[in-house]
């Protein structure tokens, strides 16, 4: 990584989204949580965010509705979006929402990462 | 992602039993106040914070802890275990710095301090097998390495940069987050764990995760005192117990007859 990458995390459980903060913060990267969707276009902004970690169940919210919001808004339409879900078929849903990629839960610390990594360094071409 | 659950709270549980930490100690080592008896009713959550420690002190990995994870440990260290602080002389020449029992008790929480090392004293052994490499001398506590090592008798061990370079049955000091220990080395099939074993079979084998290591220096000489005692070799402490246990056998089949 040439410069820190920001992660925002949007899960509305705020342990998970605790967890996955100290973990990926363990990695190196810096890390926001944040437990309301509909913040999240805003901290993209504000916080030059390099890429979402998107929950797909998210009470009240549905993920994918969260993700279509960031692509329809130009200021941050670019933005790459990592959604996660246990459900295991829901990878064309996030693709459809505009997602760069999917990773169904449980997931090990390296495919997450590595998920990470790659869509960054697709972005970077 | 995911419902809060009490899955947390049953594998922080299991990390403080099989830890042998009692509420209040687990407590004091997270910086938690008082004690763990709330997170395990489930009455506080786990913090941020918390977490992080479990994760810095044990290995334990996040996702595992929030069962999003089979893998419950993550090599923090990728088994680097050099010296923390290599000692120099006023030349600019490294040295071997001497820790005492006493010392020893505190060099785990000290390991990257470089002044807490200048107390301790240090010297030079101008010998070929002493060059080109980072020694330090521990004293021996306990009687747990015998026959081979006695209390208050000092080993000189040579820095090993990463486990992987660590032989198997080889003794080391082993420097622990809490303790120093010299024991025998002994790799495992899960790699993430070594077995260290006591030359003296009172003691039981000990297993420890490769993440708990935070030095490894193989023992290679020592300085012994007493030279006067008559000392036992393991073999001929092995022969006596035979012949003490042949000898109740005997008075056994004595009386029977």
């Amino acid at each position: 990584m040439e410069k820190t990458t920001k992660i925002l995390v949007v899960d509305d459980d705020s342990g998970i989204g605790e967890m996955l903060k100290t973990l990926l913060e363990f990695y190196g990267y810096e890390v926001l949580v944040t437990e309301k969707p509909l913040m999240a276009e805003e901290l993209i902004q504000q916080e030059n965010i390099d890429i979402v970690l998107l929950d797909m169940l998210i009470s009240g919210v549905d993920g994918a509705d969260v993700c279509i919001g960031i692509r329809q808004n130009p200021e941050i339409t670019e933005t790459p979006i990592l959604m996660m879900s246990a459900l295991h078929d829901a990878g064309p849903k996030c693709k459809d929402a505009g997602a760069n990629d999917f990773i169904a839960k449980p997931f090990e610390v390296e495919d997450l990462t590595e998920k990470i990594e790659k869509i960054l360094a697709a972005e970077r071409e | 992602m995911g419902q809060p659950t009490s899955i947390e709270i049953k594998h922080f549980k299991e990390v403080r039993e099989e830890n042998n930490f009692t509420q209040s100690e687990f407590a004091e080592l997270l910086g938690i106040k008082n004690s763990t008896a709330d997170i395990e009713r489930g009455r506080t959550k786990l913090s941020g914070k918390v977490v992080a420690e479990l994760l810095g002190q044990f290995g334990i990995n996040p996702l595992w802890l929030f069962g999003q994870s089979g893998q419950k440990y993550l090599q923090l260290s990728k088994g680097d275990v050099s010296p923390k602080v290599v000692t120099v002389d006023s030349s600019d020449n490294e040295n071997m710095v001497m820790v005492n029992q006493k010392a020893a008790a505190g060099y785990p929480h000290n390991v990257q301090d470089i002044e807490w090392y200048q107390q301790l004293p240090a010297f030079d052994i101008p010998l070929p097998e002493f060059r080109n490499a980072t020694y330090r001398g521990f004293q021996i506590e306990g009687d747990s390495m015998l026959p081979n090592y006695y209390p208050n008798e000092w080993v000189l061990a040579k820095a090993v940069p990463d486990l992987d370079q660590a032989n198997n049955n080889k003794i080391y000091v082993v420097v622990l987050q809490d303790s120093v220990l010299v024991k025998k080395l002994q790799k495992l099939p899960d790699a993430s764990k070594v077995l260290l074993i006591s030359l003296n079979e009172e003691y039981l084998p000990i297993e420890v995760n490769i993440n708990e290591i935070q030095e490894l220096w193989q023992v290679n000489s020592k300085l012994t005192f007493n030279l006067d005692n008559p000392s036992e070799s393991g073999l001929f402490r092995e022969l006596k117990q035979s012949m003490e246990d042949l000898k109740k056998e005997l008075r056994s089949f004595k009386k029977q007859v």
